[in-house]
Parts: structure tokens; sequence; C-alpha cells
């Protein structure tokens, strides 16, 4: 019988994470939220505990009501971006970023409406532009401002502007803390609610329990990741222009990681670099501790990652994600739906279900343009033999002879090919964003509940 | 609810909880 120290030799699997039960998801998900209204509602209860500044105006009050919430927000996002995994956990680190991206937007037209409204209706309180005769806090508020602005447009339209996925990484983290270092300094600079000592003490504290977490997530994390690398054992070829690269701890293995999970993978570079990308663990737990990561080119770094020599160091920070099976084990059945390399995380999914012989139905509807974009044909079809797996192959434009289906995933395709009792299964989609939205939208018309359909954002930035 | 859906119900809710918390502190500053 094997001792736990064989798991660091790599001869017995890395035990797999218990699965998630609902109720449980349900009420940490609940308590997440209640501290995320806490941490909105702090500024105001520190605003409102102690002397309270004379009114100005319902306008002028309202507006700086505005502004002291925008910095919330803002100051909120440190934490979602933190790598916190007891806060990305119930939801999903995919959609926790999701939700930065619409609060960071939010916390950006509550500041323009923050500026608005002294504008139209308090100009003379805004002083003159020149930053060399402008009052500094005002200048403060206004680099704040253009900083949050750029910040939130570069991380909404990277690609339109052709900034290098790395680049844009270190323009967005340095925008972030000069936008929130200057709302702070405009806030304690202006200084009408933050008078009292104890009130500036605490503005700062709630600054720097922000940036601790910054801290973490950028120095701690980097650091327990170098004093545990990873080693690229092999690299292969899958097709489709997809390459797997397996790594094998040389310490401690990943630990509690699910099907359909992803990490946080640097390769042949420092951790504390910030040329690192989040990728699909494609295998499973089940497959032992070594983790195969699979990359299909799609630019930036991408295309040097996948020329990675056996041998080359390795950093692995995580596992995040919910796109698993085992959120699902009432489950009947599933059907997976899977456009490109969005296939590797469904791929993790169907080892777990093979490893476990699972007798469970499951229906692959997998799409490419393509038949050479196709990854992991054979080994999908091999899968065939142990599972319950149904495959239905769709490519966009077919060459002669092809025995799948041919055109797009749409509502017709997908109520032919899916079988009537799988309507109440969990959807498990993961492709293109225009793929997922418009299986999305079929699977809805075909009368599948929305509860049911799960899809992964496969493009966080 | 789908994920997706709960995430924009959330962002939502979040942005009109703060803007009610700005409206509140200048009501509660001009009664």
């Amino acid at each position: 019988m094997a001792d736990a120290s064989t798991d660091r030799q790599g001869t017995r699997p890395a035990a797999p994470a218990p699965l998630d039960r609902a109720p449980v998801v349900w009420l940490h998900a609940t308590g997440l939220i209640a501290l995320g209204a806490g941490a909105l509602a702090l500024p105001f209860v520190v605003l409102m505990t102690g002397a309270r500044p004379p009114s100005q105006g319902l306008a002028r009050d309202f507006s700086v009501g505005l502004g002291f919430g925008a910095l919330a927000l803002a100051a909120l996002q440190f934490a979602l971006t933190g790598r916190l995994r007891w806060l990305t956990h119930p939801f999903g680190a995919d959609i926790v970023y999701l939700a930065h991206r619409y609060l960071s937007w939010a916390a950006l037209v509550l500041m323009l409406g923050h500026f608005a409204i002294f504008y139209i209706w308090h100009r003379p309180a805004l002083g003159v532009l020149n930053p060399l005769e402008a009052d500094w806090e005002l200048t403060a508020g206004r680099l704040s401002l253009a900083a949050f602005a750029a910040l939130v447009v570069t991380a909404q339209f990277r690609k339109p502007l052709r900034l290098a996925y790395e680049r844009w990484r270190a323009l967005h983290l340095v925008l972030a803390v000069v936008a929130l270092g200057a709302a702070v300094a405009h806030v304690l600079g202006v200084g009408r609610f933050t008078a009292d000592p104890d009130k500036r003490a605490l503005w700062l504290g709630v600054t720097l329990g922000w940036l601790a977490v910054l801290g973490w997530s950028r120095l701690v994390v980097p650091w327990r990741q170098a004093r545990n690398p990873w080693r690229v054992v092999a690299n292969r070829d899958e097709g489709g222009g997809v390459h797997t690269l397996e790594l094998a701890p040389e310490g401690r293995p990943l630990r509690r990681w699910k099907p359909g999970q992803f990490a946080w993978l640097s390769i042949g570079r420092s951790p504390f670099s910030l040329k690192e990308h989040p990728f699909t663990i494609s295998t499973a737990p089940e497959r032992g501790p070594n983790l195969s990561f699979s990359i299909k080119a799609l630019g930036d770094d991408t295309a040097r990652l996948i020329r990675t020599a056996p041998g080359t160091r390795a950093h692995v920070h995580g596992p995040y994600g919910a796109f698993s099976v085992d959120r699902a084990a009432d489950a009947a059945g599933f059907v997976m739906i899977a456009g490109g390399v969005g296939i590797t995380p469904i791929l993790s999914n169907l080892h777990a279900l093979h490893a476990r012989r699972d007798p469970r139905p499951v229906v692959l509807v997998y799409a490419n343009r393509t038949e050479d974009d196709i990854a992991f044909r054979s080994e999908l079809e091999a899968m065939r033999g142990d599972l319950d797996l149904t495959l239905v192959m769709v490519l966009e434009q077919a060459p002669p002879g092809w025995q799948g289906v041919t055109g797009r995933i749409d509502r017709a395709l997908l109520a032919r090919h899916l079988p009537p009792a799988s309507r109440d299964w969990p959807h498990m989609l993961c492709g293109p964003a225009p793929m997922t939205g418009a299986a999305a939208a079929a699977l809805r018309d075909l009368g599948v509940p929305s509860a049911r359909i799960d899809a992964e954002v496969f493009d966080l930035a | 609810m789908d994920r997706h859906r709960l995430a924009v119900a959330l962002c939502l809710a979040a942005t009109v909880f703060v803007v009610a918390l700005a409206a509140g502190l200048a009501l509660s500053l001009n009664p």
C-alpha cells in the first residue's frame, strides 16, 4: 500500500477535491455577497460616524457620495483580482473576472457622475485645470479619473488597441495603483469628511488593506511559487495547432483541484514576471500529480509557449474555476459543447468521468472550422469505448467524404443531435463567445432551463 | 440562473446599492 510520501514521487494521484454540494456553494456565495456589500458600505459608515460636515447642498453632497461610492467599488477590484481562492470558489474565477470588468465600468460611470455634477453646478469649486496652479488635491482627483478611465478602456479594448497581453498587464497594474493612490490622496486632501484624525487613520488603514491584497497576489503568491517549482516533462502535438505541455511537480503537487479548472502558468520565467497566463488543466485529478496544459498559439506569448522544450522550469498557481462535472453530482447525464480550443476544460471533465468509470451518458458537440482544426480527435474517439459518450463533430468547412456534421451550432443542429431526455442535464459550453452565446440561446429556445446552462468565459482579457 | 446572468445581476445590484448610499448620504446631510 502506498504511503503519503509516494504522492511526491508521482506514483499515486493527488487526492481529488470533494464534490461541491449546491447548498454549501450557495451559502458561501451569500456570505461573500454580504461581505462585498459591507465593503461598499464601509466608507459611508465612516463618513456618517462622529462629527459630520455641514451641508453643501443636495447635488454637491450627492456628488461627493458618488465619489466615495466609486472609490469603494474601485478598491473592491483589488480583492476580485487578488487570486483569493475562497473568494472566487462559489462563482468561478472566470465569472469573478467578468464581474471585475462590469464593476470597473460602473465605478468609472460613478466617478464621471461625481465630476459631472461639480462641472455643471459647482464649476468654481473645481478650480483651474493647470496642475501648476490648481490645488494639488483637485489635480489628484483629475489624475485618478484619467488613470481609471485609461485602465477601463485599455482593458475593454486591449485587442483593437493592439496592446500585447504582457505589456497590457504591466500597464494595468501601474494604472490601478496610480488611480487608487491618487483617489485616496484626493479624499484626504479635500478633507471635508476626513478632518477627524480617527477618520484619516481609518481611511489610510482601509487603503493599506487593499494594497495588502495586491501585495499578496504580486509578492507572496510568486514567492511561494518560486519555492515550489514544476518541470516540463513532455510537449505533445495534439493536432489543430494545439500542444499539450505536461508538467511534473518538483515539490508539492497541486492540491484539491477539480476537472475543468484552470491555473496560472509561467514557463521559463520568474514567478514574479507578469508573463503568466491562465490555462485550463486538460487532464483530470485522477491521472496523477502531473498536470497537462493544452495551449493553442493565438498570438502574444502562446507562440513561444507551444515550443517549450522538456526540462524547462515552470510555475503554477491554482486551481481556479467552477466549470466542473463535480458541481453537478446529481446530474443524470451531461451535454458538453466545445468550440475550437474550448475543448480543453471539457476534455479534463471527460477524463475525470472516464477515470471514474462513470456510467452517465455524455453528448459532446465539438465544433471547428476545418478538419485540420480538430484537436484530441483520437483521444476523444478512444474514450467512447469506456464512456457512454456520443461524439458529434461539427465542421464549418467539411472536406469531401466527411462523416460528421457540416454547418454551425444552431437550434436545428442541437435539436437533431441532443436526446429529448437531456434537457434537464447540465449543459457545459466552452469556446469563442459568439459560439457559446448562440449555443446558449438555442438551448434556451429548446427548453433547457438557464440554470442548466454554464458557459466558461474563455477570453479573460 | 446561470453564472453569467448572476454576475450581471450582482453587478447591477452593487451599482444601485452604491448610488443609494450616495443618495442616503446627501439626504441625511440635507434633511
